[in-house]
């Protein structure tokens, strides 16, 4: 286990007559990030003959940028707060490195930076802890559903909740028949099951669901030709769950109908966007580009959201956080300011960040849901993704 | 561009262009300034709210205020890191300080000369000297730092940060931050009540106005809304005036698209006037008989006669008003 060391919240803290907490000094609230090294999901990694980088990196600072900005509320309430980072070894335990950090000093929170699995498993591993956890990466509903945690919190959305987004787009658009491709891979599967999930739920009609195969092959061309593979029917729309992106990519103006393409590619639903120019996230993206020399991923702002709860949380609640975390990160009274206009909050049942959706193209955003006139009885968020009564957790 | 539609109304403007020639002349005009943070222009209305101008300015202009004498408007534009200074009766640009770090919005010092401005990107803020174009000093905020608010006797500066939810406290003489106060999500802008005992800090996400006790510094109140067939989520109050007898107070709702009208003593909501869309700006006028509210998402102005509580005329402006000046007194 390497500890890359603390980082924020430390200096500058004698400052301010604000408080009786002021005499003994700050308290420490410790949040930890816990990641492994030599993780797949940000291996370096170029599109064919390097014509584009795809590599995906690491949402750390994100997570540092929300400790940062948070110095000066922290030393409002008499509180520091610290990130810590613990990036283990190739074959160490997550749970067990875990357990020993919060033996050795008191931990607010954990944010979660691993693999799927393992992401399940530390939130098992860890069920007898008050400690909330935080994961910002993964987008799966069966983590949100059969294999949730009750001390599992999510901060970016579900894929139900990004194709409830991009469903309730193309219903205000009347773009009502979708053509869906889908490769064969599980993790594509799964996402073409929940867009034709939620295009159940708003209305639209599925012209046809076909699967696709990257190649030239003759002999399958019925599933690799992009023309053969959208000329057979009429629609609206074609969706396309490709999560390689690399067949996705060449969709666009090569549909056999002059018709947009969703999902994958075109118009996609994501957490956050560099070019999202409303609700004040210029100035988030700035804060981020000037700190760290690239644009703010979703999962970077996802990482952000995770960090800018628990410091809410700590600050909203009435003794700070000191011993009632994970109630005030899912009590009613929370209003997250995430940049997307909606107030974020906890889901109690699953532990879902309520988020407005964007749906963007590569350089622009151009729609938002929940879309005006779509409805809910209690908050508008929860027209995406799994409602209370959808839920199940054994 | 001005529109000129019809003879009457070219000469009209032709007058009014010649009377507007001596800055001497330049006071009580009866003229409405609105900048527009997109299009980068200035429009100007005239007392019977008509365009009768619209200029080029620096790069998104926001905050606006007159200068000590009224002879200018001093405008901030975050795009091209600039603070203006415009004639109020030709609108040329008469000085301009360059590199000052993204200005939003600001507050006039009583002396007439050093101007505290919120600088968004650098969460700062920093006291501007109108005579030398130097800043004299730095105060550290959360980030976002966003509204700023002035006693009248110039010792106290607030300012409010809009991603730390402070509002910081500025002690003018001592040169630095004294108090912290923590307010609901996103605060935006102040009203301090004509007797300056209370501080009210509209909180955007929060939904609330937050009141403050000018001696404690604690918070003694709180203000919510639920304006007419609109959802709680829409409900994002930003900016908020209050009427020289401290009885009214006007607090723009954002994407709910409603004026709220309080009524002070008592705290309470008396009315919800329907707008335009995303009012932000607000500005009565000198007999508080007119309130002008900035529509941000429709490009225009809405004029509401007070009295009678409702609007009277929504007037297109530019793109993305935000701040709004009238020079009737």
């Amino acid at each position: 286990m390497i500890i890359r060391g603390l980082i924020a919240g430390l200096i500058a803290m004698a400052l301010l007559p604000t408080g009786p907490a002021e005499a003994a000094g700050p308290r420490m609230v410790t949040i930890a990030y816990v990641d492994r090294a030599g993780d797949d999901a940000y291996a370096s990694s170029r599109g064919y003959e390097g014509v584009y980088d795809a590599t995906l990196p690491s949402p750390f600072p994100g997570a540092a940028l929300a400790v940062s900005d948070a110095k000066l509320v922290g030393q409002a309430i008499g509180v520091a707060f610290a990130l810590e980072h613990i990036t283990l070894t190739a074959d160490a335990d997550a749970s067990a490195a875990i357990t020993k950090l919060m033996a050795e000093k008191p931990v607010a929170a954990v944010l979660l930076d691993l693999p799927l699995t393992e992401t399940a498993a530390v939130a098992t591993g860890l069920s007898g802890v008050t400690v909330p956890l935080f994961q910002a990466r993964h987008r799966d509903t069966l983590l949100r559903q059969a294999a949730c945690r009750s001390n599992l919190f999510h901060t970016l959305p579900s894929w139900d909740m990004l194709e409830d987004a991009l469903a309730q787009g193309l219903v205000v658009r009347n773009w009502r028949r979708v053509l869906v491709l889908e490769s064969a891979e599980a993790e594509d599967k799964a996402v073409s099951a929940a867009f034709q999930r939620s295009a159940a739920k708003f209305g639209l009609i599925v012209a046809a669901v076909k699967t696709f195969v990257s190649g030239h092959d003759p002999r399958q061309r019925e599933s690799n030709n992009l023309r053969l593979l959208t000329g057979d029917t009429d629609y609206d729309a074609v969706f396309v769950a490709d999560a390689a992106r690399i067949f996705a990519r060449s969709l666009p103006y090569n549909t056999m109908l002059p018709r947009p393409v969703i999902g994958a590619a075109g118009l996609m639903p994501v957490a956050w966007h560099p070019f999202w120019e409303r609700q004040g996230a210029p100035q988030l993206n700035r804060r981020f580009a000037k700190a760290n020399r690239r644009a703010m991923t979703e999962t970077d702002w996802a990482a952000w959201a995770a960090v800018r709860a628990i410091i809410e949380s700590t600050v909203r609640s009435k003794d700070h956080g000191a011993t009632s975390l994970l109630d005030s990160l899912t009590g009613a009274g929370l209003t997250l300011e995430l940049y997307k206009g909606n107030a974020g909050s906890f889901r109690p049942w699953n532990r879902q960040l309520r988020q407005p959706i964007l749906l963007a193209t590569e350089s622009s955003v151009v729609g938002f849901a929940p879309v005006e006139g779509i409805l809910h009885q209690s908050n508008t968020l929860d027209t995406l993704g799994l409602d209370e009564p959808e839920f199940s957790c054994p | 561009m001005i529109v000129l539609r019809s003879l009457g109304f070219t000469a009209l403007l032709a007058t009014m262009l010649v009377s507007l020639g001596a800055p001497a002349e330049a006071k009580n005009t009866g003229l409405i300034f609105v900048t527009n943070e997109k299009s980068s222009t200035l429009t100007v209305l005239n007392a019977t709210n008509e365009v009768v101008k619209s200029v080029k300015t620096c790069a998104r202009p926001r905050g606006m205020r007159p200068t000590a004498d009224q002879s200018g408007l001093i405008i901030a534009c975050g795009d091209d890191n600039t603070i203006g200074i415009y004639d109020i009766a030709t609108l040329k640009l008469i000085k301009r300080y360059r590199d000052v770090a993204d200005p939003e919005t600001f507050a006039l010092h009583p002396d007439g000369k050093h101007l505290y401005v919120s600088n968004e990107d650098d969460s700062e803020a920093t006291v501007f000297d109108l005579e030398t174009g130097e800043t004299t000093a730095h105060f550290p905020t959360g980030a976002e730092p966003e509204g700023v608010a002035m006693t009248r006797d110039g010792k106290l500066v607030f300012v409010a940060s809009e991603a730390a939810n402070l509002v910081h406290v500025i002690d003018v003489a001592k040169g630095e931050v004294v108090k912290n106060l923590l307010t609901d999500t996103r605060p935006r802008r102040f009203a301090l009540t004509p007797d300056e005992k209370e501080l009210w800090v509209s909180a955007e996400i929060g939904g609330v106005v937050d009141i403050f006790d000018m001696t404690t510094f604690e918070q003694k109140g709180r203000i919510e809304f639920s304006p007419p067939n609109m959802r709680r989520e829409q409900v994002t109050p930003v900016d908020l005036v209050m009427t020289r007898d401290g009885k009214r107070a006007y607090v723009s709702l954002g994407r709910a698209n409603h004026v709220a009208v309080i009524d002070a003593a008592t705290r309470t909501v008396v009315d919800y006037i329907l707008v335009g869309q995303r009012p932000w700006g607000l500005q009565l006028n000198h007999d508080e008989s007119r309130l002008y509210v900035a529509n941000g998402l429709s490009d225009d102005i809405t004029i509401i006669d007070t009295a009678a509580q409702k609007p009277i005329v929504s007037v297109p402006v530019g793109e993305v008003p935000y701040g709004i000046y009238i020079d009737d007194h």
